[in-house]
């Protein structure tokens, strides 16, 4: 899908009718629309999401959802019918074009602004039609849950690269390349009315044993659900502690007395954070090297024996054999030796012959030991990289937990700090942080316990199940409801199945291109990848030869920002190549995706600007780019600048009374200046084309 | 399903699907194919009856 244009009309802010058309030059393809904080960003981002998905597309930080309509225009209308909020856009998508509308009423504002009016025009081969369900031809061109990872605030992705929003990065996966069909069919085969309908039917015609263990399976099931609710439940609450420590800790943040410590504090808890991750994956990484080469260093006894063994027939000449037995039965069986000369049965000849089998070997004993003693060798030489490579383990553990207990240290002393200030404000914010940090520790408690609650409760259902599925019955009915059941069940299972090869096999594939994105931004020796949890990380490899190992790097918010976006930029890829990846789903169609991003380069160092402004251009077939002028200069200006990829520019200019202290009235671009703020007694919002000379 | 399930070049999820029974096989690419038809849409009343059709006619 390429975005042409977009013509809003007293969307919020902006008054009247106003357009922008974005570029669609292959080798200009980004669009950069500059604006300040406050002068329309978010609300132009909204208008784009407004218009392919109506007020469910609308983002968290796009305040008053319910107040679409131009204010000053709303409140001087006259006629609540007549007077209407609307956005156009103009878009193609592979040979056809579309142009869909959507519309707001005040009147239809006042009772429930989520109902809107859609309409969607497709011209193909020269021939114009109205679609007549135009939100599922949406939804199907741009599946709702990929719309996050292509219209989104770049000072608000950070999240993805944190080892607890695995879950996320799963969804994207699931969502970009079409995997989210082979879940929901699982999910469909497992549904009451479905399954359950299944299982009824068994339970109806059944005798009386095979009932009541049909109601014994269904009371595991039950206890399984009720199980994954507690720690959905358990989930929810400790995520709302958290929401209350963080707004304590914006209040500490703040207040003046207690702004330094809290600060150091936030980075220690980020440190914290991602070396418990670093660690829980060590930990992963030394249980696999145990597992798949520490028999070694177990066997060495063995070792020292089997190589005595082969030397010693190696110094009794059995290996190699000096003549196979294979050879001189051939010769006795036909009774003539090679030179020529007979060997009748009983003669001295035939004796002679015979004689030598005493030294003869076997071809495959000849092929066995030498085998063996390749595997003898390996094993060797294995044990003492094996034993390094456990050892370089074992030292990065102990840095690791060196380190977690300096930090834990640090915040005690923090906490300490804090809770004795003089000031009241902060000692109550600082005793109530501490009494949330103690549930929150409750929470992780029963969050442990309940999971294994739900392997045990597992357990008991999936062998229950069997017991279903194996029971004699007698009736025709109970046989065919029993095999039905059991397909709807076997099915499911090899859906589950196949969704985890295709998972495993894409990670290969994403990470691939993961890295390959990642080195256009960052330094070599540093590579991301998608841990076999779907965790975002960085990696880096300490040492050299085989006895090196590979370490996770602790991300800052900006490396976390980069990581989130590398994932993005490459699931987009994906997405473009999505028909010819190797998948068990045929008939996926390739998708080309914009990029529509607020602020890329809000939290990055200067380091990492410049590199992701030289990358942008090349995320996506069409990338439009909203910064406001702190984040443009420097680095940025000149990478997108020289780099001849900006196709058009449009400028964001703010009527107000009054605008914010550090927003300029006048933007520089390139060498020229514009004016980006009039005073003005009514609020409004003008896109602007900039035209650099 | 893919169209080299269990040729040289396949995936490990085209192999797995190979292994389970051709009964089992056939049921899903049919489910698969009911599930395409409603995967975009909001509601998706019927999909339930329209599988268990597909079992009932399938396993006899």
């Amino acid at each position: 899908m390429i975005i042409e244009k977009i013509v809003v009309e007293d969307f919020r802010q902006f008054r009247g009718k106003q357009e922008l058309i974005f570029s669609t030059l292959k080798g200009k393809n980004v669009t950069v629309v500059h604006a300040e904080n406050g002068f329309g960003k978010t609300a132009l981002l909204n208008a784009l999401l407004w218009g392919f998905y109506g007020h469910e597309g609308l983002t968290e930080d796009f305040e008053h959802p319910d107040r679409i309509l131009h204010e000053d225009v709303a409140r001087k209308s006259r006629d609540a019918n007549a007077t209407e909020a609307r956005v156009t856009i103009l878009f193609r998508d592979d040979e056809s074009r579309y142009s869909l509308t959507r519309s707001l009423s005040l009147a239809q504002q006042k009772l429930n602004a989520k109902q809107t009016i859609l309409h969607l025009k497709v011209t193909r081969d020269g021939e114009t039609f109205t679609e007549e369900s135009p939100q599922r031809r949406i939804d199907t061109l741009m599946p709702r849950g990929i719309r996050d990872f292509l219209f989104f605030n770049g000072e608000r992705i950070d999240h993805l690269a944190m080892a607890q929003n695995s879950e996320l990065i799963t969804q994207a996966i699931y969502q970009v390349l079409g995997l989210n069909l082979l879940r929901t069919t699982a999910a469909d085969l497992r549904h009451p009315s479905v399954r359950g309908e299944l299982n009824r039917r068994l339970r109806e015609h059944s005798d009386q044993d095979a009932r009541a263990l049909i109601d014994k399976h269904a009371a595991s099931e039950a206890e399984v659900a009720r199980i994954k609710e507690s720690i959905e439940t358990c989930a929810n609450e400790r995520k709302a502690v958290e929401g209350e420590i963080r707004t304590i800790d914006a209040k500490l943040e703040t207040n003046k007395e207690a702004h330094a410590l809290q600060t150091e504090r936030r980075g220690l808890e980020e440190r914290q954070s991602s070396q418990n991750t670093a660690l829980q994956e060590l930990d992963i990484r030394i249980a696999q090297t145990i597992a798949a080469d520490a028999y070694g260093v177990f066997a060495k006894g063995l070792v020292t024996r089997g190589k005595e063994i082969v030397q010693r027939l190696r110094s009794e000449g059995k290996i190699p054999a000096r003549v196979l037995n294979s050879f001189l039965h051939e010769l006795l069986e036909a009774h003539r030796c090679i030179c020529g000369t007979g060997l009748p049965e009983g003669s001295d000849q035939f004796k002679e012959v015979q004689k030598l089998l005493t030294i003869a070997g076997d071809q495959n004993f000849n092929n066995a030991v030498g085998a063996l003693d390749n595997a003898i060798g390996v094993i060797e030489g294995g044990v003492d990289r094996t034993i390094s490579t456990l050892q370089n383990q074992r030292a990065q553990r102990v840095q690791l937990r060196q380190e977690l207990r300096r930090l834990g240290e640090r915040l005690e002393e923090i906490h300490e700090k804090l809770g004795s200030k003089d000031d009241d404000a902060v000692t109550a914010l600082e005793t109530k942080r501490q009494d949330l940090q103690l549930k929150l520790r409750e929470h992780d408690t029963s969050f442990g316990s309940l999971q294994e609650q739900l392997k045990a409760a597992e357990k008991v259902r999936d062998d229950l199940l069997k017991q279903v599925h194996e029971v004699k019955l007698k009736e025709g009915t109970a046989i065919l409801a029993q095999r039905q059941l059991e397909a709807a069940d076997e099915a499911a299972a090899i859906l589950d199945r196949l969704l985890e090869l295709e998972m495993s096999d894409l990670r290969e594939v994403l990470n691939r291109e993961i890295d390959s994105h990642f080195q256009k931004i960052i330094d070599r020796e540093y590579w991301a990848e998608l841990s076999d949890q779907f965790v975002l990380r960085i990696k880096k490899r300490l040492g050299s030869g085989e006895t090196s190992d590979v370490i996770d790097v602790a991300q800052s918010t900006g490396q976390r920002q980069v990581t989130s976006l590398v994932f993005i930029a490459s699931l987009v890829s994906l997405a473009r190549q999505r028909a010819e990846l190797p998948t068990i789903l045929k008939g996926l169609d390739g998708g080309e995706y914009p990029m529509v991003m607020d602020s890329p380069f809000g939290q990055l160092g200067d380091a990492f600007r410049q590199g992701v402004a030289k990358w942008i251009p090349t995320l996506a077939p069409q990338v439009i780019v909203f910064v406001s002028s702190s984040q443009y200069k420097g680095p940025v200006q000149e990478q997108l600048d020289e780099g001849g990829r900006v196709g058009r520019r449009y400028l964001l200019a703010y009527h107000g009374p009054s605008k914010r202290d550090e927003a300029a009235s006048e933007i520089k671009i390139g060498t020229q200046r514009f004016k980006q703020y009039s005073k003005s007694d009514v609020e409004f919002t003008e896109i602007r084309s900039v035209e650099l000379s | 399903m893919g169209e080299s399930e269990g040729g040289p070049k396949s995936t490990a999820s085209q192999r797995a699907f190979k292994q389970a029974r051709p009964e089992i096989q056939k049921l899903l690419k049919e489910i698969l194919q009911a599930e395409r038809q409603v995967q975009h849409m909001r509601r998706r009343d019927g999909i339930h009856e329209d599988i268990l059709t597909i079992i009932k006619t399938h396993i006899r």
